[in-house]
């Protein structure tokens, strides 16, 4: 049989998941490019919101290559995409533990221009003060100090359900639990973020 | 100061558009390189795509046995404290061929 170069330039709509996978599972690799192309805006933005910059590339490589590797337990090949996601979903989760295990998510001290800033969100009545509010530094950093206190679970599933807005059972595919355990772990989470602003504000004023 | 239920919903919104801003502004695009990276990743694995990685299988079928052997050890536990630990005696009555003596089939009321 004679080599084939995969046509990188097919446009997206064209490709044919199905026959792409075939090819792929009967040995000829670079036909994943194809899936590659097709998919990899997509996969960029289920992970982009969970993994910071500088972890983005390795993550999306790494969802690839475990779509590559788990190819064959994709039992519906026309949910590839719905499968694939699941898969990015996956890695971002990975990369999370990862970080949380080697400690380098980056817990920074907040000062008390945060605690001002959070102060003065919970009373802001004007769309030009909430505009205002949004564009400052102290809010990502705030968002980031909360999230990084939460438990790597809590953190997905807070992102994915309350901060994404992803329903419950979409969710719970992605991540492949069930749809109890999301539910129920949303609310906790979401719980344990009222919680640790609350107490962040508290401690902040009760420090000399 | 305790915050109320408005106060809290206030922030949440907040911070659930600071996510969604930054998020969206970060590029869609990566190093152009990034596809030829990730093929020769695949390309270096020792498996094809055809064969089912192990972890996938023990994630997908094993663990799900793990009920029935809970209880199964569960079972062997409580037959072990009721019968005492002999298993020269059980031996023996498997050798004798008298199974009625034998407590696995006691224990049950068999």
């Amino acid at each position: 049989m004679r080599y084939q170069q995969p046509k990188c330039d097919l446009p997206a709509a064209e490709i044919d998941d199905e026959a792409v996978i075939d090819r792929v599972l009967n040995g000829d690799t670079d036909a994943f490019a194809l899936l590659m192309n097709k998919y990899g805006a997509m996969v960029v933005n289920r992970i982009k919101y969970h993994v910071p910059e500088d972890g983005l590339e390795e993550t999306v490589q790494d969802a690839f290559v475990r779509a590559y590797r788990s190819l064959e337990t994709c039992r519906d090949r026309k949910k590839f995409k719905a499968w694939l996601s699941s898969i990015a979903v996956n890695a971002a989760y990975d990369y999370l533990r990862k970080q949380y295990r080697r400690k380098e998510t980056a817990v920074s001290k907040l000062t008390a221009d945060h605690r001002d800033w959070l102060e003065h969100v919970s009373i802001q009545q004007s769309k030009e003060a909430y505009r205002r509010r949004l564009a400052r530094s102290e809010a990502r950093d705030v968002l980031d100090w909360a999230l990084c206190q939460l438990p790597v679970k809590d953190r997905m599933v807070l992102e994915l359900v309350h901060l994404q807005e992803i329903p419950v059972k979409e969710a719970a595919k992605l991540l492949g639990w069930s749809a109890v355990n999301v539910k129920v772990r949303s609310h906790r989470s979401r719980k344990k973020l009222r919680a640790i602003i609350e107490n962040m504000i508290v401690r902040e004023k009760e420090e000399p | 100061m305790r915050w109320d239920h408005e106060g809290h919903e206030k922030v949440e919104g907040v911070l659930r558009d600071i996510y969604l801003t930054t998020g969206n502004h970060r590029p869609n695009s990566l190093d152009p390189d990034w596809k030829a990276n990730a093929l020769r990743r695949i390309r270096s694995l020792p498996e094809s795509p055809g064969q089912i990685p192990l972890d996938w299988l023990f994630q997908h079928y094993l663990w799900r046995l793990a009920p029935a052997a809970g209880i199964l050890i569960l079972f062997l536990a409580v037959w072990m404290i009721q019968s005492g630990l002999n298993p020269d005696l059980e031996m023996a009555a498997l050798a004798l061929d008298n199974p009625f003596n034998f407590s696995l089939i006691e224990t049950p009321g068999m």
